[in-house]
């Protein structure tokens, strides 16, 4: 704001609703003395040098340059007028019907709630007992190191057939004439989810029951059917704290403050008596 | 998509012996056809792995998402590609029920970053902005009103892109983006989107870095409103060592106006345009909700497939789209082809990939988990037109031309890659060398390889890829043939296990006579052991239906996987050409159809109840020497 504030407040002075408003109001008050100080200060406008600047910032930040004195005076007008306005229209109980300004509300309050129920930091008590209760949500997936040969349902009458002679034949060795196979041949630490992926859902269940260091099967996968050879198996791990604890901190408080505002709302809605015409609910 | 039933594959696997007692492996194993090296992680694959991902996702940045009630921001939606579960504004959980993304870009409008999104934030220089009671509403009724008013004010307050709320939510895309990826599992690209649109035209690029090097603020429509001052941006950028693309998209809603034979000044095009256009624009997007822009049949009169998605007015004013040439990527790739003839240089010579658009930080790429992509707005079968309105129960109703073209849009797509592993570097590599392919939401997987000496029995081979990078070309490539040799292409797909059977493979070929692009859409391998006729290349119909009152599709017809190699039987070795590789599921119900059987309510009459989901490799170029 380049104008110099004192030269504003003395242009508002010279203002003649202004005068008119500050006269009523303080006639009013002489009026009204005994009807308690709640009254007295609902009808006092005090337009503060705060609010004034605040005002001329706005105007500037929208357009790109201060206010002039003009400018700033009927901004100061408006300003006054829609606060009177808004005031008259909750006294009158406008307020009460209107959707939007129950939502706003109730989503000022709510956020006020979610703010209020931010927690600090954990005790790192606190952090333990949370990653304990949580601790298979950060551990280290079971993983799979397999090799197989591939028996095309698309192309063979009978798959299995084949590849259960196929198996005999071998005599324990690499099966011979499989397929081939449109993904590697070979896994290393495969997840379920990447075993899902590529081969179908119930191809990593099929594999939990194979044993280790021999070629077994065969399996179905959604393509056909293998023979496999699970070379080794890396059981799910924990991983320790310290090595995701900041991923735990977060986690620790999206879901304490989740939990917080929800007993915050329960605490507000327990005061509460509610009423339930269920009618229409229990058809 | 859906899957279709796998009860009885799994019965089959219990009924069957599970052998291996006695003798232990033997040491004569085959190593794995490929070299070891320093992989970053255990997927690491020399003869590369298809990842699937989305490079087209916006949040509560993008200001049309906060005004259609998004509040999902960028760690919500690489939590959803994760496979975890994240709040719709309408009130609902949406979750992947197909396996996670491998990766992802949130691409959030440059223009207004974040600008609604601060008007909510206090410590913003925005906040409470006297623009927020206009713009931002969680009330439907009034989004609409909103976005009016939006458009003829937005302009007026230039303090809504002011640099402190742009670097407020530019640094929190970055920060997440660091923070969410975990190679091997989940790779994030740091993006955004240049949102250029003259006149409702479509000109939409997403920008895709690198790495974790980017500059302080993404360049917007409200730095210069040329794509060309983008490329040279990007050019500088890389100058400077920050690599970075651009990948366009909705071409189908440019009326025309993306693949032209002039840059955006009206000149003609020269090599240095095509050049630089190639060098920051190596890819398109053909598939996402918004339409698909492969071919239209106005085009493509002769390829009875290219009715797919079509989507066919333009986004800004709902106006229809008057012409079709210029606005699909096979035409650009003609128009390409007869700059190459005429001029010698191809100013349009992309890859392909798919995604979403989504604007709830979560694309909807499942026919039968299908949540549409704009918020509140179509957050209701009846509000996105594939449920009668107001609880009718047919389609004697007037509808709302919004609601009717929103039923026109498609639960699409993902952009598919073929690298060595699921890194930033491993996949940014593949977009570059645009070993890329595209599918309508399905994981299809598809290879094709070209070369004149690629052996005709490789579908044979034991291991097929290690020889056919030996011999061709992958998608994406450049075919280059000594005298007399004719291209030989390798195709083979195979199907998402969770999704439908395969009908056909396709190649699609343009060339050109006499200055003039031709094309040809050839089946080239079919399933149920039926093959093409020779004359008119076409798969005999392999008889598969879909159950209309329930969307179960016929069993034990189609196939897991096709697989052939095919030899061009019209090629000109003196004309430039192009092969890309499309591959078809059987028919299955449309998303709107789901939508219409939960509701019990007939399907839209206004769309197909059914369609073909599909796959489209980058294409491969031949061009004489």
């Amino acid at each position: 704001m380049t104008t110099p504030p004192h030269r504003l407040l003395s242009r508002l002075v010279r203002e003649p609703l202004l005068h008119f408003l500050i006269l009523g109001a303080a006639l009013f008050v002489l009026s009204n003395t005994l009807q308690g100080e709640r009254n007295e200060r609902s009808l006092q406008i005090h337009v503060t040098g705060e609010r004034i600047a605040a005002l001329a910032s706005a105007w500037e930040i929208q357009r790109g340059a201060p206010p002039d004195a003009e400018q700033l005076h009927s901004l100061v007008i408006e300003d006054v007028q829609e606060e009177i306005l808004a005031r008259e229209a909750m006294a009158m109980g406008l307020d009460g019907d209107d959707t939007i300004i129950r939502r706003r509300l109730a989503q000022k309050l709510r956020f006020l709630l979610e703010d209020a129920s931010l927690p600090a930091a954990p005790g790192e008590g606190e952090l333990e007992a949370f990653y304990a209760a949580h601790r298979a949500e950060y551990a280290r997936p079971a993983r799979l190191d397999f090799r197989h040969v591939y028996f095309s349902a698309s192309s063979r009458e009978d798959p299995a057939g084949d590849a259960l002679a196929a198996f005999s034949a071998s005599d324990g060795g690499l099966p011979e004439g499989g397929d081939p196979f449109f993904l590697p041949g070979q896994y290393r630490q495969a997840t379920e989810v990447r075993i899902g992926t590529d081969f179908g859902r119930g191809f990593w269940q099929a594999l939990q029951t194979a044993p280790e260091g021999v070629w077994s099967g065969p399996h179905t996968s959604a393509f056909g059917e293998h023979l496999v050879l699970v070379e080794s198996r890396t059981p799910s791990e924990d991983v320790p704290l310290g090595e995701v604890r900041e991923e735990v901190i977060a986690d620790w408080q999206r879901e304490t403050q989740t939990g917080e505002t929800e007993r915050k709302l329960h605490e507000l809605v327990s005061r509460y008596t509610i009423v339930l015409d269920d009618e229409l609910l229990a058809q | 998509m859906s899957g279709p039933s796998f009860t009885p594959i799994l019965l089959a696997a219990l009924a069957l012996p599970v052998l291996g007692q006695g003798a232990a492996a033997q040491e004569s194993l085959p190593d794995a056809p490929y070299p070891e090296s320093e992989a970053q992680t255990h997927d690491y694959n020399g003869l590369r792995n298809a990842y699937f991902g989305d490079l087209h996702v916006h949040t509560k940045y993008s200001f049309d998402a906060f005004m259609f009630a998004v509040r999902a921001t960028p760690a919500d939606a690489y939590r959803y590609a994760r496979g975890e579960a994240i709040r719709h504004p309408a009130g609902y959980d949406v979750r992947l029920s197909d396996p996670p993304l491998d990766f992802m870009a949130v691409t959030d409008h440059a223009v207004y970053l974040g600008s609604l999104a601060a008007m909510e934030d206090p410590g913003s220089t925005i906040y409470q902005h006297e623009l927020s009671d206009t713009l931002i509403t969680t009330d439907r009724a009034r989004i609409a009103a909103a976005w009016r008013s939006f458009r003829t004010l937005m302009p007026q307050y230039r303090e809504l892109s002011d640099p402190s709320v742009v670097k407020w939510a530019w640094g929190d895309i970055i920060a997440t983006a660091e923070e969410f990826y975990e190679p091997g599992r989940l790779t994030t690209f740091i993006g955004y989107e240049y949102s250029l649109g003259p006149e409702g035209r479509h000109h939409h690029r997403n920008v895709i870095f690198a790495g974790s090097d980017v500059p302080p603020a993404p360049f917007s429509i409200l730095d210069s409103d040329n794509p060309e001052d983008l490329w040279a941006w990007l050019d500088g950028l890389r100058a400077d060592g920050i690599e970075s693309l651009a990948i366009p998209h909705n071409m189908n809603q440019s009326d025309g106006t993306v693949f032209v034979g002039t840059d955006w000044a009206g000149a003609p095009i020269t090599a240095d345009y095509a050049e630089t256009r190639m060098r920051n624009e190596p890819l398109v997007e053909i598939t996402q909700v918004k339409g698909t822009s492969e071919t239209h049949p106005a085009l493509s009169p002769n390829d009875e497939w290219a009715g797919f998605e079509i989507v066919d007015y333009t986004l800004m004013n709902g106006q229809p789209v008057s012409v079709f040439k210029g606005g699909y990527a096979r035409d650009g790739l003609n128009t390409g082809l007869e700059f190459q003839a005429r001029e010698g240089f191809n100013p349009f010579r992309f890859g392909f990939i798919g995604s979403s658009d989504t604007h709830n930080g979560a694309g909807p790429y499942e026919e039968d988990n299908y949540f549409s992509k704009v918020g509140l707005r179509d957050s209701r079968p009846s509000y996105r037109g594939s449920v009668p309105p107001g609880g009718a129960q047919d389609w004697d109703v007037t509808l709302l031309p919004d609601t009717v073209r929103m039923a026109s849009w498609g639960a699409s797509g993902l952009a598919g890659v073929w690298a060595e592993e699921n890194t930033r570097e491993a996949i940014y590599a593949a977009l570059r060398r645009k070993e890329t392919f595209a599918t309508s939401g399905p994981r299809i997987r598809l290879r094709l390889f070209a070369g004149g000496a690629l052996p005709e029995t490789l579908a044979g081979e034991a291991w097929p890829i290690e020889m056919a990078y030996e011999t061709g070309v992958p998608m994406g490539g450049s075919l280059s043939l000594t005298e007399g040799e004719s291209p030989h292409l390798f195709v083979w797909a195979v199907r998402d296990p969770r999704s439908g059977w395969l009908q056909r493979a396709q190649i699609v070929k343009g060339w050109v006579v006499d200055g003039e692009a031709r094309e040809q859409v050839y089946d080239v391998a079919c399933s149920d052991g039926l093959t093409p006729d020779p004359e008119t290349h076409r798969c005999p119909d392999n008889g598969a239906t879909v159950n209309m009152e329930t969307c179960e599709v016929s069993r034990d017809v189609g196939a897991t996987e096709l697989k052939t190699v095919w030899t061009d039987p019209d090629f000109d070795p003196v004309t430039p050409a192009y092969y890309y590789l499309r591959v078809l599921e059987n028919p299955s119900c449309r998303w709107s159809t789901w939508d219409a059987i939960r509701a019990g309510t007939p399907p839209t009459p206004n769309r197909p109840a059914t369609i073909q989901e599909r796959a489209w490799s980058s294409p491969i170029w031949y061009a004489p020497s």
